[in-house]
């Protein structure tokens, strides 16, 4: 019995020897989809004060914007994927993920290399650029020099206020805040001369108040802000489920469909990325 | 009877504790430890498998003797299997420094130029080492690092890679992604062989370092 068992596994081992070798089996054997039965509900992490891209009314207590559309989209074409919408501050989006308060964030979350030390991204799904936000009856700002003396408002943790400290270096003074939509009254109540942060959170920010802010047409500046569904660091399954889906969403005509949606009639040229040109997980 | 069949599941499980433990620690060091596991680990089963045939073969002939004496000695092909196992160590050994030699690692003296700050659609070279180098492959694990806060610019990064040899263009990869293992096949260099990366982001607007994580010369 015990030769039996020797010769079995001999030959086992045998046979498994020579076929190890150079193919990396941890992630790309991992399975692509989640099991609906087992998968609870999922914490998604949101904004509530970019309109346009996420918001949320509280007194009609209505939620609206690209993320929102996207998320019920991806909840809609994945029956094991229930989103319980957890409101994050922009400046505790990476912590939120690290700390395991939230599964995903999809909040205009711009993916950097500098965020990917801390956790991972499944995209992207919408570029921009930096913009500025101007009172509407203002003239004095048309291009980014004329920045110079200025005091420009941007939310606190954002890449924009990386961004713009590192672009305009000492020729403006910047007032950080917790919120974006702290900068819009700041900027109405003439405590800034422009609020800059991402172009397309601009434009939803003017939609919403056309009467008082303006965006400064053709003014944009910085590295390409492009947004990510932000994930635990090393989900590479759920990444590439994500991947998949966002790039079912892009071709399936959903994304234009949403962007006209929230940005109304904003040409959606140079916001969308290549669907086939997923950053990879 | 007992005493022997522990022997030879002994050996077997030793065998197998060994290749497990060799293959693995092989895999991790790229595509030379796999060629290197493959040879290991084939020549290791293939010989516990022998081992095993062996004992089974002498049993056999064992329970068909009468029981003469119940003197204890060792059996022959205990000293057999010995001899094997030591010539296939010796073997294996002998093999790999006579013909495969040991890797010389040149991650600090692979020069790069044009690597820094590199945009879009710039081509760096990666110098390899020796005049002309000194063993036929050249493995390296290329690195791109944002020295900014901002942007999706080593996340978004394809390399396209091309091996010249003595000015000539051979083998080229595209959509290597940073931090993957890349092997070139240095045959036929006579005096010296370079890498050219050229960089594909998806922000125009990025600046990244390039620089090698691991580059070693082997056989």
């Amino acid at each position: 019995m015990l030769r039996l068992l020797a010769v079995l596994l001999a030959a086992a081992l045998l046979a498994a020897c020579g076929s190890q070798g150079r193919t990396p089996t941890t992630a790309a054997s991992a399975p692509t989809t989640r099991e609906a039965a087992a998968a609870p509900p999922l914490n998604v992490g949101v904004s509530t004060d970019l309109p346009g891209v996420g918001s949320f009314d509280a007194s009609a207590h209505v939620r609206s914007g690209f993320d929102v559309d996207l998320y019920r989209w991806l909840a809609n074409e994945s029956p094991e994927f229930t989103p319980v919408e957890v409101d994050l501050p922009i400046k505790d989006r990476v912590n939120a993920l690290v700390d395991k308060k939230v599964g995903i964030v999809v909040a205009g979350f711009s993916i950097t290399d500098e965020r990917r030390k801390s956790i991972s991204f499944a995209g992207p799904y919408l570029e921009t650029q930096q913009g500025v936000l101007i009172r509407a009856d203002d003239k004095r700002i048309a291009v980014v020099n004329d920045l110079s003396g200025k005091t420009v408002c941007a939310p606190r943790g954002s890449t924009s206020l990386a961004q713009l400290s590192q672009a305009q270096q000492g020729r403006i003074t910047i007032v950080e805040v917790t919120g974006s939509q702290e900068c819009v009254d700041k900027l109405v109540a003439g405590q800034v001369d422009a609020f800059s942060t991402d172009q397309l959170m601009l434009y939803g920010f003017a939609r919403k108040d056309a009467a008082r802010v303006a965006v400064v047409p053709n003014l944009v500046f910085g590295a390409k802000e492009r947004y990510g569904i932000g994930l635990p660091k090393g989900d590479v399954a759920l990444c590439r489920q994500l991947s998949e889906k966002l790039r079912t969403f892009m071709t399936s005509g959903a994304w234009e469909e949403f962007f006209r949606t929230n940005f109304g009639e904003l040409s959606p040229a140079g916001y969308k990325p290549d669907p086939y040109v997923l950053d990879p997980c | 009877m007992i005493l022997r069949s522990g022997l030879v599941a002994t050996i077997v499980l030793a065998c197998i504790a060994g290749v497990s433990f060799l293959t693995a620690w092989l895999i991790t060091m790229g595509s030379k430890g796999g060629e290197l596991a493959d040879i290991l680990s084939t020549s290791l089963g293939a010989l516990s498998l022998l081992v095993t045939a062996l004992s089974f073969s002498f049993n056999v002939r064992e329970r068909r003797r009468p029981e003469r004496h119940a003197k204890v000695h060792r059996p022959r092909w205990m000293w057999v299997s010995a001899a094997l196992l030591t010539t296939a160590l010796a073997g294996v050994a002998g093999y790999f420094w006579i013909f495969v030699k040991s890797d010389i690692p040149v991650t600090d003296r692979a020069q790069i130029t044009d690597g820094a700050r590199m945009k879009v659609g710039v081509e760096a070279a990666i110098h390899i080492p020796g005049d002309p180098p000194d063993r036929r492959y050249f493995a390296f694990v290329p690195a791109l690092t944002n020295p900014t806060a901002v942007g999706d610019c080593v996340g978004s990064a394809r390399l396209k890679i091309a091996l010249t040899i003595d000015g000539r263009r051979t083998q080229q990869q595209t959509g290597v992604l940073p931090q993957q293992e890349i092997t070139m096949d240095l045959d036929g260099v006579a005096r010296e062989a370079k890498v050219l990366v050229v960089l594909d982001m998806q922000d125009p607007a990025c600046e990244v370092d390039l620089s090698l994580t691991e580059a070693v010369l082997y056989n």
